[in-house]
């Protein structure tokens, strides 16, 4: 199992380095990047005198593999570049990193926990009021997460002119980064998407024969539900943990970017450049790699109760 | 097909969707021309209501934006070709995988244990992300130098290649999963050739999936596309015109767009958002809309796909029925 995980995060580690590098594939570098160092210094005011082709480009992919790889060996050394400058990575990337992994982590823990809370009460209401819950609860995920974070971002605003009650800070400053909105808003869609699923896999459960045996016994259905049942779903849904970083990140992505968080995501998106792609690399490898490392510690752990549960 | 009628979710998914879409041709067809820009708005008395923007009203349904131009004409004239290109590149990103699912199948072992642990990585990135990076240089950074046809070309492809590892991953464990089931034995015995096994055996299974995978892709690509007009990564390019010059002799630049398409709206109204919210809330109510008809209509299909195949549930408890009732003969007769 480790060495399958080991092989499969070089693997990963290998894609993203050469999907990073995509745009030297397929025009000529030499030339728009000189052009553009003119324009950013100042120099010329715009390129377009220069015609150039998108065309496919192998050697100069390979040679921008070279080249990247050996520039990654000196991790310290990785320099970003912004509009003519080239600036040190290290430690520029780390106040949003870490920033971001807060939100993250902080994010996470709220969306499990309500999951818990709302599934228990959920899975207590009356069989009609439960349908018309994951009803609501359907439509809610189905609708894009950029259109949840503005519509949130307009109630508060709402809220806020019609009773002068401000829930959260909503701009951001240096000194006082406002936190609580973007967790808030990265924990909405994740825990309806959880909330579903648990729902789904507690239905399953509940139908076994052991509850059965359980109620024959005289115990009460929340005891049962908590105990038992609960219990046993959760080690199913660990398997769903990998979709769900994948929704989580790709929601952070765009909560950083709506709420102008000062985070990773948005520090590799305004600091991009073609020139420098080693530090957009080095960026995306930051963050997969400690979320790869939680998912195969999960793996491992679902693993072992595996192997435990059917004893082999 | 029946079945797929009598769903509900799917229905009204199928409207929604048709309303929008051909509702866009038929509207466009009536309103050529698009209305004429309200810069001001009196009353019957002729005093000043206000000016442009205006907020959504019974005039204006959606608002119109700082030109005066009405916000439900734009939206409704955009919906063919945001929708039209997600039908598309869904289409397109379903094709290439299949035939690509094909090949992998048709590799060595090792070579397809390489490509599939390749495409977890994808799982780690935002596709976003992704789209941005390749996409920034042809459509932002570099844009003075290539012309329109290059980069609506390369964007059209970026944003279907961009899906193609996953999907055909995905097709290709479906396939394999396919030929798991038990008369697939019976299928190999009797030794019919690769295409034929392939029409007649595997894709009575494989295309109600994959008619669920298409709406899920029709969902990301507008998902993708919504995402990639806040990044403000036009897919037709975009030109700017220069609004305003700054007191350091800096000239403010303001993108514009002259397809309705709506991640261009989003785009280009960035910047309305803190003072007159509506002009951007207007294309994000489009992507909205769709998307929910969208995943309304996978709903529905996933329902009646799932109650046309006998869920392994359902097989359980027929075998169940078979054997208990079977032990009790065998006991009568012991007894």
């Amino acid at each position: 199992m480790t060495s399958k995980l080991i092989f499969q995060f070089c693997m990963s580690l290998i894609s993203i380095f050469c999907i990073i590098l995509l745009p030297y594939l397929f025009m000529d570098m030499t030339q728009l990047i000189n052009t553009i160092k003119l324009i950013d210094t100042g120099l010329i005011s715009s390129g377009w005198f220069i015609k150039s082709q998108l065309s496919l480009e192998f050697n100069q992919y390979i040679g921008a593999i070279g080249t990247t790889a050996n520039k990654l060996l000196h991790i310290l050394d990785i320099h970003y570049y912004y509009k003519g400058k080239m600036l040190p990575l290290f430690p520029d990337i780390l106040i949003p990193y870490i920033s971001s992994l807060k939100i993250f982590a902080s994010a996470l823990s709220i969306s499990v926990l309500t999951t818990f809370l709302l599934t228990y009460a959920i899975m207590l209401f009356p069989i009609h009021l439960k349908r018309f819950v994951q009803f609501i609860l359907f439509i809610l995920e189905s609708l894009p997460d950029i259109f949840v974070v503005i519509m949130f971002q307009v109630f508060i605003i709402w809220l806020y002119k019609e009773t002068d009650i401000l829930l959260f800070q909503i701009t951001n400053t240096y000194q006082n980064p406002a936190l609580f909105l973007p967790i808030i808003c990265l924990s909405i869609l994740p825990t309806m998407y959880l909330v579903r699923i648990l729902l789904l896999l507690l239905e399953d459960e509940s139908s076994k024969q052991y509850v059965e045996l359980a109620k024959g016994k005289g115990l009460r259905r929340p005891f049962i539900l908590a105990v038992h049942i609960f219990r046993n779903a959760l080690f199913s849904m660990f398997y769903h943990s990998k979709t769900m970083f994948w929704f989580m990140l790709s929601n952070l992505f765009m909560i950083e970017y709506l709420l102008n968080t000062n985070g990773i995501l948005m520090f590799l998106l305004k600091n991009y450049s073609p020139i420098t792609p080693e530090a957009t690399i080095t960026g995306v490898f930051m963050l997969f790699v400690p979320f790869y490392l939680l998912f195969a510690f999960i793996t491992v752990l679902t693993e072992a109760k595996k192997k435990k549960v059917l004893g082999v | 097909m029946a079945k797929l009628v009598k769903q509900p979710l799917f229905l009204i998914g199928f409207i929604m969707m048709l309303t929008m879409f051909l509702g866009s041709f038929v509207y466009s067809h009536f309103h050529s021309e698009p209305p004429e820009k309200v810069q001001v708005l009196y009353n019957d008395e002729k005093e000043l209501l206000g000016a442009a923007p205006f907020p959504p009203s019974t005039q204006f349904w959606l608002g119109t934006d700082r030109l005066g131009n009405d916000l439900f004409f734009k939206v409704m004239d955009g919906a063919k070709y945001t929708l039209g290109i997600a039908f598309a590149v869904a289409a397109l990103r379903l094709l290439l995988s299949c035939i690509f699912s094909f090949f992998l199948q048709i590799m060595p072992m090792k070579i397809r244990v390489i490509f599939i642990e390749m495409v977890e990585g994808f799982k780690f990135v935002p596709v976003s992300l992704l789209a941005f990076i390749i996409l920034s240089p042809v459509l932002i950074i570099f844009a003075w130098s290539f012309t329109n046809t290059q980069q609506i070309t390369f964007s059209i492809a970026v944003l279907t290649f961009i899906a193609v590892p996953t999907l055909s991953v995905l097709i290709t464990e479906e396939i394999s999963e396919i030929k798991k089931m038990e008369f697939f034995e019976g299928v190999k015995l009797f030794g019919g050739g690769y295409f034929h096994i392939l029409r007649k055996h595997i894709l009575p299974f494989l295309l109600p999936r994959l008619a669920i995978m298409y709406g899920q892709h029709v969902v990301a690509v507008l998902i993708l596309l919504a995402h990639m007009g806040f990044l403000e990564l036009f897919i037709g390019g975009v030109d700017f015109i220069t609004v305003d010059v700054s007191l350091g002799g800096e000239e403010v630049k303001e993108s514009f767009q002259l397809m309705n398409e709506w991640s261009g709206l989003i785009g280009s109204t960035l910047y309305e958002f803190w003072a007159s919210k509506w002009v951007l809330l207007a294309p994000v109510y489009g992507f909205a809309l769709s998307i929910l008809g969208t995943n309304f209509m996978v709903e529905g299909m996933k329902r009646s796909f799932s109650e046309h195949q006998p869920s392994s549930k359902q097989l359980k408890k027929k075998k169940n029925l078979i054997s208990t009732s079977i032990e009790k003969k065998f006991v009568r007769l012991n007894s």
